[in-house]
């Protein structure tokens, strides 16, 4: 850690002031030249990924440092959040409401660099862009989110997925999946393919599931919707089942590895699923295969065989990289799940020890939460939540605290959650990008 | 002096951003609580108005089961009493 420190005036770490932030500097250090910290060059903080990991961190980077030069490199204009994305597909909300825009991040003076990171040089700490240009850091944070593995999922290519959409990454994919919902004949079959853990969102495919069984029932009662799942269980399973029944019966319909329903291939122009033991055809097919991290952490050096990458607990630093922080889906955070709010709580924490590391103070281990609503109709929310404490090696659940609703709960209950969940989107998109 | 107002503006915006970036355990602790609790919410309750120790006698109460929420007794439950005082501390008003 003591790599961290930056030695006042080592000039390699100098970097030429310009514009604003000369103005800055030299208005902090006439005005608090008693802070010792405040007499270095500024430090330079990238951050690469957008998303609710990437933009929080940045924001947090510049607003716990003012005098950290912080760089967002993000390749969209625009941000299209996953969470509610579901009801997009269920037809209760439009997609412009998940778009969210990074002016407030510049405005609050963090360099948003809209192109794509190609490659990081984690010895010469340099992050290089699809056009050329090159960054160089003091420290950096990847918060790429995920990938999707093409090659996982025998059949199911880039251009299976504009025939079977996986939706899984919020935008032009989500307004196909809707599309095609309806398109299709009353009395056809949807079938949604679950991968097998670790995934992004680990509740989305059963809400994606109920909101799309909602929409049907509503218009195509005769149809049905399949869930052809990798596992035998998931996130709050208890939850959905009970609902399910109440809400959907025979409309809606799980089956689970033990069933033989792992899907081990596809075939895109008929839109047929062959699992274990079975092969079924579907009208409409949303497969969302399985995962790693975003390729900016290959590229990195940060993953490992699995595609995720390993961190130390308290900092999200890389095991394998000095001075790369990895944060959000892409991280293994081991017991805490791969979710909205984590990637925000993460995010926090990171700016936080890297700046108590910029100058020269411990980082503080310190207990984390997650918190997670799922609609299983557009007025019934469920919840899970989980408090999490970093050990020497990993994230542990911190036992006897957090779990999910519970099972017995007046309609009531299940209303006001579904008012908190969107609640809850308004308060973490506010605090991420306006 | 048209040189001279932002110059100004932007010291007291930095000096304003020093005294938020507050590093301690508590602010550390803290800061998960608005990934639903914040102005911006119109569902959750805001902490802003809230005094250190009535912030750490609520928290207390839930992590006891003395008051019943949705969520926060599953969350307090994971935190210490020392924890507890340190995010009251942190975000409870003087």
């Amino acid at each position: 850690m003591s790599k961290a420190i930056f030695p006042v005036g080592d000039p390699s770490r100098r970097r030429a002031l310009g514009g604003l932030g000369a103005l800055l500097g030299s208005v902090l250090m006439a005005g608090c030249g008693q802070k010792k910290s405040r007499a270095r060059a500024a430090a330079r903080g990238i951050v690469v990924g957008g998303g609710f990991g990437g933009a929080t961190c940045a924001r947090f980077l510049q607003q716990l440092d003012p005098s950290l030069d912080v760089t967002l490199i993000e390749a969209n204009t625009h941000y299209t959040a996953c969470p509610f994305s579901n009801l997009v597909i269920g037809g209760q909300r439009r997609l412009n409401r998940q778009r969210f825009r990074y002016g407030a991040l510049e405005n609050a003076g963090i360099r948003v660099v809209h192109a794509m990171a190609r490659d990081v040089d984690p010895v010469a700490r340099r992050v290089t862009l699809e056009d050329g240009r090159a960054l160089d850091y003091d420290r950096l944070v990847l918060a790429p989110g995920i990938d999707l593995r093409w090659d996982a999922l025998p059949g199911y290519d880039q251009a299976a997925a504009e025939r079977m959409p996986h939706a899984w990454k919020a935008g032009p994919q989500t307004t196909l999946l809707r599309r095609q919902l309806r398109a299709m004949d009353d009395g056809g079959t949807v079938v949604i393919s679950a991968p097998e853990n670790p995934f992004r969102c680990p509740p989305g495919p059963y809400e994606r599931a109920s909101l799309i069984a909602h929409y049907l029932k509503t218009h195509k009662p005769r149809a049905k919707l399949l869930i052809l799942d990798a596992k035998d269980t998931f996130s709050k399973k208890t939850l959905f089942v009970d609902a399910w029944a109440q809400l959907y019966g025979d409309l809606l319909e799980w089956r689970g590895l033990s069933d033989g329903a792992r899907v081990i291939e596809v075939d895109a122009r008929t839109r047929r699923l062959r699992t274990d033991f079975d092969s079924v055809r579907a009208a409409v097919a949303c497969v969302i295969p399985p995962q790693k991290a975003g390729f900016i952490a290959d590229r990195a050096g940060v993953s490992n065989a699995s595609g995720w990458c390993p961190i130390q607990p308290a900092t999200f630093e890389s095991t394998q990289q000095a001075n790369v922080h990895v944060i959000g889906d892409a991280a293994i955070a081991n017991a805490m799940p791969k979710s909205a709010f984590a990637a925000n709580a993460q995010a926090k924490l990171c700016a936080a020890q890297i700046v108590r590391m910029l100058r020269g103070e411990a980082p503080l281990p310190t207990t984390l939460l997650n918190t997670c609503y799922s609609l299983v109709a557009p007025d019934y929310g469920i919840s899970v939540a989980g408090v999490y404490r970093p050990s020497t090696r990993a994230w542990e659940e911190v036992a006897g605290a957090g779990g999910i609703s519970a099972r017995r709960a007046p309609t009531l209950a299940r209303e006001q959650e579904a008012r908190f969940a969107e609640d809850w989107f308004r308060v973490i998109t506010t605090e991420t990008f306006t | 002096m048209r040189r001279r107002l932002p110059l100004l503006v932007l010291a007291l915006a930095a000096v304003e951003g020093w005294t938020a970036g507050e590093l301690s355990e508590g602010a550390l602790l803290a800061r998960a609580c608005s990934g639903c609790h914040s102005a911006s919410s119109q569902k959750f309750p805001s902490l802003e108005a809230w005094s250190a120790p009535a912030l750490a006698d609520a928290l207390l109460a839930y992590r006891g089961d003395h008051i019943r929420g949705t969520l926060m007794n599953r969350i307090a439950k994971g935190y210490s009493e020392r924890d507890i005082h340190a995010i009251a501390e942190y975000l409870g008003t003087p």
